[in-house]
């Protein structure tokens, strides 16, 4: 088997981290091999990743040792444009990897590059799309697409430069179950049509252990298990450490728990008296500027202390609709209640502590240097004294358990992801809201950081807190929501507790849920 | 013009508005003013939508401002004097050539809106990239021109995100102090910045990926645009216009007046 | 690559699409800032003039991060800006004003071989924030009196209490940074860009050609410019430095 990827001792830290990101790397990765890479956030993945097709040390500021060699260049002297001509790297984020203005152009730019004649290029291009399954998308812009499809076309530019490896870094945590399926579909596609070696970064075992036929764990910037994937689950000490999720129909006693979680949630401590609808919604209608009707006639009633997942497609108005709880959004049609009194009579000082929201995107709620600035932002701007103020901020900081990185980092701007969200989340309760609405909450963050960050929520909704959740997650909507709405295409299709909905097979459906 | 090769528009825009300043007499502006208006007709561009109005008319309030400021400080001695004043050292005198002068500047503002707003809108980004390619601009600077129109709409949708995010912890806009709304914009402004560099490292890392250098002696180009006859027409009757206009401008003689001379 | 005492070799880069990529970003964002702010807050008569030229604060403290492609983030923003205010082709020469605004503090900077982490050990910032805001009222007094000149004594004494106000902050403050940056990053960047927009105004013909337009039009411009460098740009520069120092973007001399 020729080798084409060797790691020899090799370390790397870059400029800003205090310690090393990859500690004496010794791997080998021969022809035709599919390598799943996991390891929980932090483990070092995305940066070997980027060792193996030169953006380290080619682009990137640090300090190496030890060498690398992919496809017989060493990558300390290669040149860039030749690596990533033969290597092909798929980030996260389908958004910022859309360069052009169109598909047709976006897919033509690495063609160009390689020197190719026109017609050359518009057939690589038809064979790219027809692989990915959007023939006929030529000529649409970013904007007309779902993450899913971007993604897609991040694979086909790549895949019509006619690479010999193949790199995914985590290709699918940023898209809905839709999403993740057609790219899933289309890795293995790509398995089984071409002889490339494919490289995985995923946090999601099942599809770990169904595609690769390999597995590197990192932990600490350090391989802790490289073997076969039919070894690799044997470990289940060494995953339970590192927070690596064992699926549960995969496991050692092979027995599906979703159904039984549910009902234990049901039966749970958890208080919901149907008489005290919180929030209201009557006949709702929506549409956004450029006539898209984002919602069409909803009712609905949230009733104080409930568990609530929204879920849905794509484009069917989860966020939409919960940006009209808040104020964010003023309806067209129909009326929104909040504790029984109509939603703009409140105040924006006055909505933000009965509805905390919780975005996606960490980084764009938080504003501040410091993680006391940042929790008590709210309470300033809010006019609390001083003393309420600091005993607030006490009190979540250790609810949260953030005190540890406030005495380590003297910067928000240094914490990593599933840090930063958990600082959001304490920003937002230290106003302590009645209804805590957390968007995406599990997007890009490993098997323990989703299940620490979502017993946060289970803690507080034994609080009594009302708690909303969008997500995609299965495991998720299966483990901690007592109750789901589905939305589709802007319409309310049923409210209805989540064991139901885990025995519905025809709702799964229509909501893009699945536990595979 | 829509069918237009990208470069002739740019042509377009560009000799006519060098034309604007050279002119000097005001029917002759008005005339290119005229065939400016008749452009954007026959390019069908919707200039009458609700959309473009509303632009138009907001332009055309801020450029009352030339006006004024010819009228406030252009101080050119005429036959008629409207107004005089003096305030310190500051001499304001409005004469008919006051008027005459800032007439003609506003109106060759207002033809270089118009060409420009016909370019923008008459010329979608792809085109103006590759438009530009077709006439050797180095690769690097379309790709940067390419990325800057995906900037320019990934943040404003960033900093409503980012407002709206603020808001939901309590942070007023509408009815705050201006000091307090100048600390909120800065605060906007650090999130936005942070989100610019983050996205400057994805949208770099996946140009490198693709092995992309900035310079290739064997890079092709995709999109063909060939220059059309009509192109070529438009191309020669625009620098034959351009020199005419510059023999008139030494000559020290109008189009109009020229005109009416001859017939 | 050059070597430490664990074994390790540090890489350096030079220049890569992540500088150009930025430029292309920071236009972007300046010449939304740019556009909003002349219409938000116009210098009345002066088109693309602004009372409080937002942009600024974006790609001031940009020059001094990224070098060469921040000044040019300034310059292409304003382009954007003369092409909407209908400058037409003129405005390539206009520009050249934000340019110049990002080139002062930089040039400053490289020649002087300073941090540009004005943050870096600051010392009483809200004393320094209070004697800045001090400093540009005070300033925006002495230009407008040297205007008017009927009252030049007020503009000799304000010019001194500026100088008095820069050397009380190097005292509380002794940063060479600090200092630097006051001088060059807000009050000469100001300057210079005005100096050279409402000439270049003149030059293309849209304010008249008089003494009195072109220190009105200084004047509006430089205040608005002063206002923003040091009450939005200034805090920026604190608190955003020493982070970008440590990315890969940061530029240390002039391109990489």
């Amino acid at each position: 088997m020729i080798t084409v990827v060797e790691f020899n001792d090799f370390s790397w830290k870059y400029k800003a981290s205090k310690d090393l990101v990859l500690k004496s790397i010794n791997l080998k990765i021969s022809q035709g091999e599919f390598i799943g890479i996991m390891g929980p956030t932090g483990a070092g993945k995305s940066t070997l990743c980027c060792c193996i097709n030169g953006l380290i040390p080619l682009r990137t500021r640090g300090w190496i040792k030890g060498n690398v060699e992919v496809l017989g260049k060493n990558t300390r002297t290669a040149k860039m444009t030749e690596l990533g001509q033969r290597i092909g790297l798929v980030f996260q984020d389908p958004e910022t990897q859309f360069i052009m203005i169109t598909v047709e152009d976006e897919i033509a730019l690495g063609l160009e590059t390689l020197g190719l004649d026109r017609v050359e290029i518009k057939n690589r291009i038809e064979w790219a799309l027809k692989l990915v399954g959007l023939e006929g998308f030529e000529q649409k812009s970013p904007d007309e697409l779902s993450g899913g499809q971007k993604q897609r076309v991040a694979i086909a530019s790549i895949m019509a430069m006619r690479p010999e490896i193949l790199i995914l870094d985590e290709p699918t945590s940023d898209l809905d179950p839709i999403g993740k399926y057609e790219i899933i579909e289309l890795l293995e596609k790509i398995r089984k049509e071409f002889d490339l070696t494919i490289i995985l970064v995923s946090h999601r075992t099942e599809k770990i252990v169904q595609f690769c036929n390999r597995v590197i764990l990192l932990d600490n910037g350090e391989i802790k298990f490289n073997g076969e994937t039919s070894e690799f689950l044997k470990h289940e000490e060494l995953l339970n450490k590192l927070g690596i999720y064992i699926p549960i129909h995969l496991s050692q006693n092979g027995i599906s728990q979703y159904l039984k979680f549910s009902e234990q949630i049901s039966k749970g401590k958890y208080v919901t008296t149907e008489q005290d609808p919180i929030i209201e919604i009557s006949d709702l209608s929506f549409a956004y500027p450029n006539n898209t009707q984002a919602l069409k006639d909803i009712s609905l009633k949230i009733f104080n202390g409930e568990f609530i997942a929204i879920i849905g497609k794509n484009g069917s108005g989860k966020t939409t609709l919960i940006k009209h709880f808040n104020g964010l959004l003023r309806p067209q049609q129909g009326e929104i209640f909040i504790n029984g009194n109509p939603v703009l009579q409140y105040s924006i000082t006055q909505m933000a502590q009965i509805i905390g929201f919780c975005y996606q995107n960490p980084d764009h709620q938080l504003f501040k240097n410091t993680i006391r600035e940042e929790i008590e932002f709210g309470l300033k701007n809010l006019k609390f004294p001083d003393d309420e103020i600091k005993n607030r901020y006490n009190e979540i900081i250790d609810l949260l358990d953030l005190r540890k990185f406030e005495e380590i980092y003297e910067s928000t701007f240094y914490l990593s992801k599933g840090i930063r969200q958990r600082l959001a989340l304490a920003s937002v309760l230290v106003l302590k809201p009645e209804i805590l609405i957390v968007d995406e909450p599990t997007t890009g963050q490993d098997y323990r950081m989703i299940q620490e960050f979502m017993k946060i929520l289970q803690d507080l909704h034994e609080q009594k807190h009302t708690i909303i959740i969008i997500t995609h997650d299965p495991r998720v909507i299966a483990q901690y929501s007592k109750t789901v709405i589905i939305l589709d295409d802007g319409n309310l299709i049923q409210k209805l507790p989540t064991s139901e909905f885990l025995k519905n097979e025809e709702l799964q459906k229509i909501a893009a849920y699945t536990l595979q | 013009m829509t069918k237009l090769h990208p470069i002739t528009r740019i042509s377009i825009v560009f000799i006519l508005s060098i034309i604007a300043f050279l002119l000097s007499n005001i029917f002759d502006l008005i005339i290119l003013l005229i065939f400016d208006l008749i452009l954007g007709i026959l390019t069908k561009i919707p200039i009458f939508s609700r959309k473009f109005r509303k632009i138009i008319i907001g332009f055309l309030i801020a450029n009352v401002s030339v006006f004024i400021a010819w009228c406030l400080f252009g101080k050119i001695s005429g036959k008629i004097i409207f107004f005089e004043a003096f305030i310190g050292n500051w001499h304001i005198l409005i004469t008919d050539q006051t008027i005459y002068g800032a007439s003609i500047v506003t109106i060759r503002v207002i033809i270089m809106f118009f060409l420009m707003l016909f370019f923008f809108i008459g010329t979608s980004d792809r085109d103006l990239i590759h438009g530009l390619r077709s006439i050797k601009v180095p690769f690097a600077v379309s790709l940067i021109i390419s990325i800057t129109f995906r900037g320019l709409s990934m943040f404003q949708q960033e900093y409503s995100i980012v407002k709206e995010a603020m808001m939901t912890r309590g942070v007023e806009f509408e009815h705050a102090s201006i000091p307090r709304k100048i600390y909120n914009f800065i605060q906007i402004f650090m999130v936005i910045i942070i989100l610019m560099f983050k996205k400057t490292e994805d949208m770099a890392a996946s140009i490198e990926s693709r092995g992309i250098p900035f310079r290739s002696k064997n890079r092709t180009t995709y999109h063909y645009f060939p220059f059309q006859k009509k192109d070529y027409t438009i191309l020669i009757g625009l620098f034959t216009l351009l020199l005419f206009s510059i023999y008139l401008t030494l000559i020290n003689k109008s189009f109009v007046f020229l005109f009416l001379e001859l017939f | 690559m050059s070597e430490s005492s664990s074994g390790m070799e540090e890489v350096r880069v030079g220049v890569t699409w992540r500088h150009l990529v930025a430029t292309a970003l920071a236009t972007g964002v300046s010449a939304i800032l740019a556009i909003y702010a002349v219409i938000a807050a116009p210098v009345a008569p002066f088109p693309g003039v602004s009372a409080l030229y937002l942009a600024a604060a974006i790609y001031v403290p940009l020059s001094l991060w990224l070098g060469m492609w921040g000044c040019f983030a300034g310059y292409f923003s304003c382009v954007i800006l003369g092409f909407v205010s209908g400058f037409g082709p003129w405005t390539f020469f206009w520009s050249i004003a934000d340019f110049i605004e990002g080139f002062v503090p930089l040039v400053a900077f490289r020649a002087f071989k300073a941090d540009v982490d004005i943050g870096a050990e600051l010392k009483r910032p809200k004393v320094l924030y209070i004697l800045l805001a001090v400093l540009v009222v005070n300033l925006i007094i002495a230009v407008v009196a040297g205007y008017v000149e009927i009252l030049s004594i007020l503009w000799i004494v304000s010019l001194i209490i500026s100088i008095v106000l820069i050397i009380v902050m190097y005292v509380i403050n002794p940063s060479r940074s600090w200092l630097l940056y006051v001088i060059f990053g807000i009050f000469g960047a100001a300057i210079c860009s005005a100096l050279w927009g409402i000439w270049g105004l003149i030059a293309i013909g849209i304010v008249p050609p008089s003494a009195d337009a072109f220190w009105v039009g200084v004047i509006g411009w430089f205040a608005g410019d002063l206002i923003v460098l040091s009450a939005i740009a200034t805090p920026i520069m604190v608190s955003l430095t020493g982070k970008i120092k440590q990315t890969s973007i940061y530029v240390e001399k002039w391109f990489s």
